[in-house]
């Protein structure tokens, strides 16, 4: 369940988004980023799975740094 | 050589002895002992590293599959100089302090810290919050500082594009933090084929940007072993500099530690 996750979320950030407008990647960007952030806000959550996600968003926080 | 063994017998000699503890050699020793126990050093966490500190309090760490680095991480944690309940530790000499965009990283949309790390991060470690009157200055900063090392071709990913990884180097460099890491970008690495070069150029750059000759020690990013193994040889370590653009009760705060060794709680 939890790689299912992490093979969605890699799929969704490696997507090829480059005909989208700036505003367009933004927003896609930020919904992928709030999506893992409701993923991590679990309190039980597995810690080896957090920090895969956290690497996940690390990767999404530099595609919105990138975004021109 | 008999004149010699003839000083040191008087040395010796009991009545010297009691007298010594009057002397201003005495007095003046015990007070620079006092006050390298009140010395702290204030170190900034990556986010991996935070997370595999929360391992180690919640015993969910591989000690089997890498005992040597948790055992190094749970050495560097007893030295934290906060207890679980933000209490303060007698034996710690260690401020862990979590940078801005370390905090992003951890912290969802509205700025609430993860549940699983809110805990940990809330009690053991100094948030280092900006005053919002220093925010935008800050972040022209940290962005020029940034682009600096992306043009010299550090901290780039797969498409050589500029990482989160640049701004956080960035921030614990404004602070002259050690950065501990176990990250392959920020910090030294054996595989690296020219890891002191890299540490040199970033350095100089920061010199250049804080215009600032770094009289004391310059901060780099460490790894948790090198950044051991420099605390027990006693090297200079780098001290925080620009607390001045902190919120007012974080400076506060960080005065509190610092001077009275006793951290008050915070609001």
């Amino acid at each position: 369940m939890n790689s299912m996750m992490i093979e969605n979320f890699n799929f969704l950030i490696n997507c090829d988004i480059s005909n989208l407008s700036k505003n367009e990647k933004l927003s896609y960007y930020r919904r992928i980023k709030s999506k893992i952030d409701m993923v991590m806000n679990d309190k039980d959550i597995d810690l080896n799975f957090y920090q895969k996600l956290l690497i996940l968003k690390k990767r999404v926080m530099s595609k919105i740094l990138n975004v021109d | 050589m008999g004149r010699e063994k003839g000083n040191k017998g008087f040395l010796k000699n009991k009545r010297s002895k009691k007298m010594e503890r009057y002397s201003f050699k005495f007095f003046f020793n015990n007070e620079q002992r006092e006050y390298k126990k009140k010395r702290y050093t204030y170190v900034a966490l990556d986010s991996c590293i935070l997370i595999d500190m929360m391992k180690v309090l919640t015993g969910t760490a591989q000690f089997k599959k890498s005992p040597q680095y948790y055992s190094m991480l749970s050495k560097l944690m007893k030295r934290n100089i906060f207890n679980k309940d933000h209490s303060k530790n007698p034996r710690g000499d260690l401020v862990f302090c979590v940078l801005p965009h370390v905090l992003q990283e951890i912290s969802n949309e509205d700025g609430e810290i993860h549940a699983s790390m809110k805990k940990f991060i809330e009690k053991q470690t100094v948030i280092l919050d900006i005053a919002p009157c220093n925010q935008k200055n800050f972040d022209k900063k940290i962005s020029r500082l940034s682009s600096e090392y992306c043009n010299k071709g550090f901290f780039l990913d797969e498409e050589n594009a500029p990482t989160v990884d640049s701004l956080i180097v960035a921030e614990a460099s404004f602070f002259n933090l050690t950065l501990l890491s176990r990250d392959r970008h920020i910090c030294i690495n054996f595989k690296d084929k020219s890891p002191k070069e890299k540490i040199r150029v970033i350095k100089e750059i920061n010199r250049k940007a804080f215009s600032n000759n770094f009289d004391g020690a310059q901060a780099e990013p460490k790894r948790i072993e090198h950044f051991l193994n420099a605390l027990e040889k006693g090297e200079d370590m780098p001290k925080l500099r620009n607390e001045d653009i902190l919120i007012s009760d974080l400076q506060q705060f960080i005065w509190g530690i610092d001077h009275n060794g006793i951290a008050k709680e915070k609001e």
